[in-house]
């Protein structure tokens, strides 16, 4: 009988990732279909900019390659969003009502990171909508003739992963609710349309939208805050804005985490 | 023959009532399906706001036009837009499933129309409300209330040209089996060239020629230019012949389709 050896519960997670990964190439056709739509949806958001720029110059100090780099940005994180995190929308649904949940806490590994891990492999389609947020990004910035350093590009990409934890921790948040009000359909759902706040310059807003965006729902640290900091169009605190929303985001991630599972209860599968 | 249309025309409502019931027990769709429209048209009215700051007119259009634009698209597509029918018929043909359908007495097409006529109708009883009071609201009494009844009729057109692509869509899923990418590039059609991302008086002036001949302006263009008074009445003869010519390729299409199609037991 061959002896059974535990590995440690990072490489199990790899292993799942891996897994679940494979099992969605197995599909090539929905997998090639979920690219194109992915990028019909890109290229309508950049064919509604270049439409209104023909017409106008600026939009309240933003030139149209800006514009379009906030647009790319706002693509990048939002794909890697959707790739690492669209399991918020159905974490209710699938994990808690349908007990998917029980099968995860028994396995060796940190549950939270298994859900994760499973929701990407679902989610394979957005992740080539990161890449065409960085052909945008490219476009925009040639565009603009910006002198790149490799410290600048290595903040800046730091920064919108920092965003996407961002908006990560948000939606995690919302989907633990969960543990509590338990439902088919996630709290976060109507939210997945706030994101679209994000995709243009905040000054397009009035001012209390801008402070809610910035201290109370952080969409501002999804791509406008990392591109003004670029542009040197904000203070250099920025970075330091995005890490600490991003820190306190999933510290109060952790805490709900640990308290939905000790509450939470299953008549067995 | 009379009789026979009287009798089909009663199963289609009862088809749309059993529908809307199905709906109706989904009451968290309702809240958030509101609540998703409502925030796509409170950005996009904080862009125009935001465009008209820079200038005071874009196109011979002005910030006033740009909201009702705006209120008026989220509107007509809430109205005239059925919403996963396609998706759900060719899922239904690829497991087999759709046998069931097939076996009823009121046939295919009657099933998805009324599929789709419901949607429609769900959708507008609880998001045109908001979206008409917020229209109310801005135009005032520059709102011809004559224009009304041509309006009705606009979308009467744009409804039954947007089901029967819906229904074609459908029909589809017999021959191509996975019909995803179809529907996808059918989207991103419908979202750029019927005016539903931008007026077409902003496109360059050399497309909006070709788009004069296309199909998709009678989905939002057309009835907005009717209601606002950009276009005479006469201009709904357009959208009409092509809602027209949809439905013919629907109805050829009909009987190929069933002909095509298989399944193991049910």
């Amino acid at each position: 009988m061959a002896q059974f050896r535990a590995g440690s519960p990072y490489r199990i997670l790899l292993s799942y990732l891996r897994a679940s990964l494979r099992a969605r190439l197995t599909d090539r056709w929905d997998l090639a279909v979920g690219t194109l739509s992915i990028a019909l949806h890109h290229a309508l958001g950049i064919a509604f900019l270049t439409l209104v720029f023909r017409h106008l110059p600026h939009l309240d100090g933003w030139t149209y390659p800006e514009v379009l780099l906030v647009f790319g940005a706002f693509q990048i994180v939002s794909s890697l969003f959707y790739f690492f995190f669209s399991w918020t929308l159905w974490f209710s649904s699938l994990y808690l009502v349908e007990r998917r949940l029980d099968f995860l806490l028994i396995r060796p590994a940190p549950t939270l990171l298994l859900v994760i891990a499973e929701g990407s492999g679902q989610s394979l389609p957005e992740f080539p909508g990161a890449l065409f947020g960085v052909a945008i990004c490219s476009t925009a910035l040639r565009l603009m003739h910006y002198p790149l350093s490799f410290g600048t590009v290595t903040v800046y990409a730091l920064l919108l992963l920092a965003g996407t934890a961002v908006l990560g921790g948000l939606f995690t948040l919302m989907a633990l609710s969960g543990f509590w009000f338990r439902a088919r359909r996630s709290p976060a759902e109507p939210l997945m349309s706030a994101i679209e706040f994000a995709q243009y310059p905040q000054q397009i807003y009035v001012h209390w939208l801008r402070l809610v965006f910035t201290f109370v729902f952080p969409l501002a640290f999804v791509s406008f805050w990392p591109t003004s900091w670029l542009l040197g169009r904000s203070s250099a605190l920025v970075p330091l804005g995005s890490i600490v929303w991003a820190s306190v985001l999933w510290v109060a991630v952790v805490f709900v985490w640990r308290r939905g599972i000790a509450r939470y209860e299953s008549a067995g599968s | 023959m009379i009789a026979d249309g009287t009798q089909a025309t009663r199963r289609l409502v009862l088809l749309i009532c059993l529908h809307l019931r199905r709906s109706a027990c989904y009451r968290a769709n309702v809240i958030l399906d509101l609540l998703g429209a409502l925030l796509t048209v409170v950005v996009l009215c904080l862009f125009w706001s935001a465009v008209f700051r820079s200038q005071t007119a874009i196109a011979g259009l002005d910030l006033s036009y740009m909201l009702r634009y705006v209120l008026l698209v989220r509107l007509i597509l809430t109205a005239t837009s059925p919403s996963g029918v396609a998706r759900e018929i060719a899922d239904r043909v690829r497991d087999g499933s759709l046998l069931v359908e097939l076996v009823r007495p009121h046939g295919l097409l009657s099933s998805i129309v009324a599929q789709c006529v419901s949607s429609c109708l769900w959708r507008m009883v609880w998001i045109a409300p908001p979206l008409v009071i917020a229209l109310a609201i801005l135009s005032g009494p520059s709102l011809a209330l004559c224009r009304l009844p041509a309006f009705l009729v606009a979308l009467l057109i744009a409804g039954t040209y947007n089901i029967g692509v819906e229904v074609l869509l459908s029909l589809s899923a017999f021959w191509l089996k996975r019909n995803e990418g179809v529907l996808h590039a059918r989207g991103f059609l419908d979202a750029l060239l019927s005016g539903a991302l931008v007026p077409l008086a902003l496109f360059p002036e050399s497309f909006q020629h070709v788009l004069a001949w296309m199909p998709f302006r009678g989905m939002i263009d057309v009835p907005i230019g009717v209601l606002l008074g950009d276009f005479p009445h006469l201009a709904l003869l357009h959208p009409a012949a092509w809602g027209l010519l949809v439905w013919i390729v629907c109805s050829l299409l009909h009987r190929k389709a069933l002909h095509r199609f298989d399944a193991l037991g049910g």
